[in-house]
């Protein structure tokens, strides 16, 4: 119990350290006196790992409820709707990594040609704003399904 | 020191660097708008009491994700249903709204300043009250005080940075 305890809350923490960056990283992009790539990189590379090893994370102590264990919650009535839950959950993490992904090779590769083109810096703004809205997301369900 | 003792420690510092932050965002903007524009060494000024803002909104949330992970694995999962909870979940996420919105130039200054300021406060008196009074009060009785104090809040700091300019003058 204590090693699962562990699990999701490293699980919700780096989510939530993913949200953190992702949020710092559209600060960046929306500063009306531009930015550089570096800033960006900075940015976007921890949110990804972060991400990724949430992900990693949460496949080894998601597993158990497909084993049958108990949850966290003992009360009846919200252990009903557990294995949904989870079930979207779960479906969940796998776009956001390639989400997170996306937004990183991207930077990576035109970083630098984010001040000059206007539709690429919105296109990556509407990319990030979606990462940390699914990653808010996973960091609430997190808490309240185990 | 327990794990509850840290998070109310940290919780507590990120609501004193927030509700500080933002008193002296105020501060300082109304200072720096006195003649209309905000030179360089205010601007300096500013932006570092941003960063310390921010600062503030990290350990607070944290600390606060913290809170609902200690109570989900204690077995008190009921706290986590609590409407006051959700009424400060909500003005976090108002102040985190906010900071976008300011960044993109996409709200004025009246609405901004003031969303900012009285968000931090409220979710400071939620915070200090929340053991006491306010753990019987329903969400909108949290939110509608709330949303007035905010339509006041955007006057009176108009008012004051109106009154400060034609003292300068």
């Amino acid at each position: 119990m204590t090693k699962l305890i562990i699990l999701v809350t490293i699980h919700i923490f780096l989510l939530l350290t993913a949200g953190m960056f992702l949020y710092s990283f559209i600060l960046i992009l929306l500063n009306k006196k531009g930015t550089n790539k570096k800033s960006l990189l900075r940015r976007s590379v921890p949110a990804f790992l972060a991400i990724l090893i949430s992900y990693f994370i949460g496949i080894i102590y998601l597993s158990p409820y497909y084993l049958g264990k108990e949850g966290f919650i003992t009360d009846a009535s919200i252990n009903a709707n557990i294995p949904q839950l989870v079930f979207i959950r779960e479906l969940l993490l796998i776009p956001l990594v390639i989400l997170a992904f996306f937004v990183m090779i991207s930077v990576w590769k035109y970083g630098n040609k984010v001040n000059e083109y206007v539709k690429y810096k919105a296109s990556l703004l509407t990319l990030s704003l979606i990462t940390l809205f699914v990653t808010t997301i996973l960091v609430f369900l997190g808490i309240f399904i185990p | 020191m327990d794990i509850y003792s840290s998070l109310v420690v940290i919780h507590i510092l990120g609501t004193i660097l927030g509700v500080g932050g933002a008193t002296f965002i105020e501060i300082f903007l109304t200072k720096s708008l006195r003649d209309g524009k905000v030179d360089a060494t205010e601007g300096g000024f500013l932006k570092i009491t941003f960063i310390i803002v921010r600062i503030g909104l990290v350990l607070s949330l944290f600390s606060g994700i913290g809170f609902l992970l200690l109570y989900k694995f204690s077995d008190q999962a009921f706290r986590i249903y609590n409407p006051v909870l959700w009424a400060k979940l909500s003005i976090i996420a108002v102040i985190i709204i906010n900071a976008l919105l300011l960044q993109a130039h996409k709200i004025s200054l009246y609405w901004g300043s003031s969303l900012s300021l009285v968000s931090w406060y409220f979710a400071f008196i939620i915070g200090a009250l929340s053991q006491g009074p306010f753990i019987f009060y329903s969400y909108t009785d949290i939110i509608i005080p709330y949303i007035l104090s905010m339509i006041v809040g955007a006057f009176v700091l108009e008012r004051i940075r109106i009154f400060f300019k034609k003292t300068t003058q």
